[in-house]
């Protein structure tokens, strides 16, 4: 990993107004310099197995912000140490099915979103993720980001008392972004990962009985 | 007919392997994590298995299964199963079959393989939108751009839809500006831009209507608003003289996520 961390200290003076960026538009001046530094193949595996560690951490902050049994304070951490893992802007797009078989989907900021899951109207909540992901390989965008897909499907459980009120497994596209990232402490650049936009979506069940 | 009874017989092994376990696969709640390892989760793990590369998971639970899949089924298993062209009491079964029996050996046979990053990947974005605050529907058509040998991007290639076809066709009513106009200060101008369903027959000979121009308009003017993209399918001409179709077959057996839903022959060469 030591060949990912870039010393460029003349770099971080021609990053500038990172927060005016978006995803799909950064500075010309940015995007000309990412895209001069690659990463070799050795170092993408590194990031792919990295993907599944920051996967792993952001179903563990869900499960514990959705859980109504943990301490409010326990939930809150994991509520803020959850957004950490995102690229600013993320955004969650939920689809639901709805009774007559059209599918509705809504998109929320992730900060509305994880909100949201500690708040439902549930007296108890269970989330489960698989114990597997899908990592798609890593594609370099125009911007110099390496940019990648991890699929996980989520069980959630929404209880009032003892009785189940509503179930369903969803299946979640998690954007991966491996973006370059300033060190204020070493004064170093280095690359990093981030969750980007989520497209949550309701698996269907089978019209086999 | 060999072929065709070929087809079948393989069609049938995918059945028993990787199709009909649904029933008790259903009844089997946990089950649900290896219909999850078995679904063709993402649009580019259905290249990879297409080119017949599996990732790590999906080759243990073939392990533990003791299956061995060979290029060929793994193509097959590619297809949507549900197809009610996939049913043999179907009429038109024997004609769809013999073709993705075909398309299945040519792949095998000449070594064919789908680029991830070719310009033959059409994705058909479709969009749920407001003009002019009443809902509309149409598709945004996509295709993958390579910036450089390494980069890439998705732009928007082209948009469908009945809202972008505006002009009419008439061969009955020959429409133009007369030669005299110029001496009239184009007074005729006004009369014809009235003629709002024809309008594109006023203009020179070459021009040709863009709905993406026009859609692009439309919503820097505000006047059209893109809510959300209901689904997208995929279309692929990255084999040679073969067109796929594929979707995501969303429900919950093995056989599901992006499937080929449709392959038809062409005679496009990428």
């Amino acid at each position: 990993m030591q060949k990912v961390i870039i010393n460029i200290f003349a770099l971080i003076l021609m990053f500038g107004a990172l927060s005016a960026q978006t995803k799909t538009a950064v500075t010309s001046k940015e995007a000309n310099i990412l895209t001069e530094i690659s990463l070799s193949n050795d170092d993408i595996e590194v990031f792919k197995e990295q993907t599944r560690q920051k996967v792993d951490e952001f179903t563990q902050h869900i499960i514990t912000i959705g859980d109504k049994d943990e301490p409010m304070e326990r939930r809150n951490l994991a509520e803020k140490e959850a957004l950490k893992l995102f690229y600013a802007g993320s955004e969650m797009e939920i689809s639901s099915i709805l009774t007559d078989g059209s599918v509705h989907k809504i998109a929320r900021p992730m900060e509305k979103y994880l909100a949201r899951l500690k708040a439902l109207p549930y007296t108890k909540v269970k989330i489960k993720f698989y114990d597997i992901a899908y990592v798609s390989d890593f594609t370099k965008g125009p911007d110099g980001r390496y940019y990648s897909v991890a699929t996980v499907i989520q069980e959630f459980s929404g209880f009032k008392g003892d009785n189940i009120v509503y179930t369903d497994v969803t299946k979640k596209e998690i954007e991966i972004i491996i973006d370059m990232v300033e060190d204020p402490f070493f004064n170093q650049k280095s690359w990093k990962i981030f969750l980007g936009d989520i497209k949550a979506s309701e698996t269907r069940a089978s019209a086999v009985p | 007919m060999n072929t065709l009874k070929l087809f079948f017989i393989s069609f049938f092994l995918q059945v028993v392997s990787l199709h009909n376990l649904n029933a008790q696969e259903l009844s089997l709640h946990n089950n649900n994590e290896e219909i999850f390892t078995y679904r063709v989760k993402q649009i580019s793990e259905f290249i990879d298995r297409f080119n017949y590369k599996f990732d790590e998971e999906f080759k243990e639970v073939l392990d533990n299964e003791n299956i061995t899949l060979a290029r060929e089924e793994a193509i097959y298993a590619l297809f949507d199963l549900e197809d009610p062209r996939f049913n043999i009491e179907n009429i038109h079964s024997a004609e769809y079959a013999t073709l993705v029996s075909n398309f299945v050996s040519h792949c095998i046979e000449n070594k064919q393989y789908i680029d991830k990053s070719s310009e033959y990947i059409i994705a058909n974005a479709t969009v749920e939108a407001t003009l002019n605050d009443k809902p509309v529907d149409f598709t945004i058509e996509l295709q993958q751009e390579n910036v450089a040998p390494d980069m890439l991007k998705w732009v928007i290639n082209d948009v469908h839809g009945e809202l972008f076809n505006v002009f009419n066709e008439d061969s009955t009513i020959l429409r133009f500006l007369p030669p005299s106009s110029d001496e009239l200060d184009f007074m005729e101008l006004r009369r014809a831009l009235k003629d709002i369903d024809y309008l594109d027959q006023y203009t020179h000979k070459s021009f040709e209507y863009s709905p993406l121009s026009v859609m692009l308009y439309l919503i820097n003017q505000g006047i059209l608003e893109v809510q959300s993209i209901m689904d997208v399918t995929y279309i692929i001409e990255d084999l040679p003289g073969w067109q796929i179709t594929v979707k995501d077959c969303n429900r919950n057996m093995r056989n599901s996520g992006w499937l080929i839903t449709d392959l038809k022959k062409t005679s496009l060469t990428p």
